[in-house]
């Protein structure tokens, strides 16, 4: 894999991960609790954006 | 590849809870259109298709796990692929799944059952769902996974640490590891079959830890 593909892989995976959190309130949740509300802002943006 | 360029976010399983190890894999490469019109055998417009692939992070893969119903994944790589339609058997979760050599790699075809001519298949990856023949998910191709190990007695000594190589002829993982000298063509056969370092001491018949390396990889 080159530079380029694994930073796509990572963001997709990413990207991924945030989605689970943003829709699933219970993931959320367990997610906070396990690593901390600000870990998780900083990790997944855009599950927490209004 | 431009570095600017990023594909859009893969789509998880609506219809499953949300959880990458959910759900019986996508009946349409990239995923069943859902809305409407449904029904018909269309892709939704996701961007995945086979080959591509994912690396998840340890908080990753804790947001992406069905921990209740059916297990942890871990930090790894992880590639979409397709299932074999007329497999003999069923792609079941922690099961090594193969590269079917009967297609063209580009198709990025797995199956569950290993080549009768070549004894052990190529190994493509560990199956994170259990998956409807035919259909096409994501399998887990390096990195802390749970694998399912052979049902009969493992041929060498179980212990956290040791190494893991296919079984051969569909049947699962197996350690080697015991006393005496191998000869040539064992240490070939051990270097074509290594999968990985267990994690734990393994059981036969049970699925258990391995941390399979990046460098397994046969299809890119």
């Amino acid at each position: 894999m080159t530079p380029d593909e694994i930073a796509i892989a990572r963001e997709r995976g990413r990207s991924m991960a945030a989605q689970a959190v943003r829709c699933n309130p219970e993931k959320r949740k367990e997610m906070e609790d396990r690593f901390g509300r600000e870990f998780c802002r900083a990790r997944w943006p855009e599950a927490y954006k209004a | 590849m431009p570095a600017d360029w990023i594909k859009q976010t893969a789509q998880l399983n609506l219809s499953n809870g949300l959880y990458l190890n959910d759900g019986a894999g996508d009946s349409v490469i990239g995923g069943l259109m859902t809305g409407v019109p449904s029904g018909i055998a269309a892709n939704q417009g996701i961007q995945s298709i086979p080959g591509d692939r994912l690396i998840i992070s340890e908080a990753d893969a804790a947001a992406l796990s069905d921990t209740v119903s059916v297990g942890t994944l871990y930090g790894g790589l992880y590639q979409y692929v397709r299932t074999k339609l007329l497999s003999t058997a069923t792609p079941t979760i922690n099961r090594a799944v193969f590269w079917d050599t009967g297609v063209a790699a580009s198709q990025f075809q797995v199956t569950p059952d290993e080549s009768g001519s070549q004894g052990v298949g190529l190994f493509a990856g560990v199956c994170i769902n259990t998956l409807t023949k035919g259909n096409s998910w994501w399998i887990q191709v390096a990195g802390c996974v749970t694998v399912l190990f052979r049902g009969t007695a493992l041929t060498g000594i179980a212990a956290d640490g040791c190494a893991v190589f296919l079984a051969g002829a569909g049947a699962g993982v197996d350690v080697l590891n015991g006393a005496g000298n191998p000869t040539f063509t064992q240490s070939a056969n051990m270097c074509r079959d290594y999968v990985g370092v267990a994690q734990g001491a393994p059981a036969f018949g049970t699925a258990s830890l391995v941390n399979i390396p990046l460098g397994r990889m046969f299809r890119w």
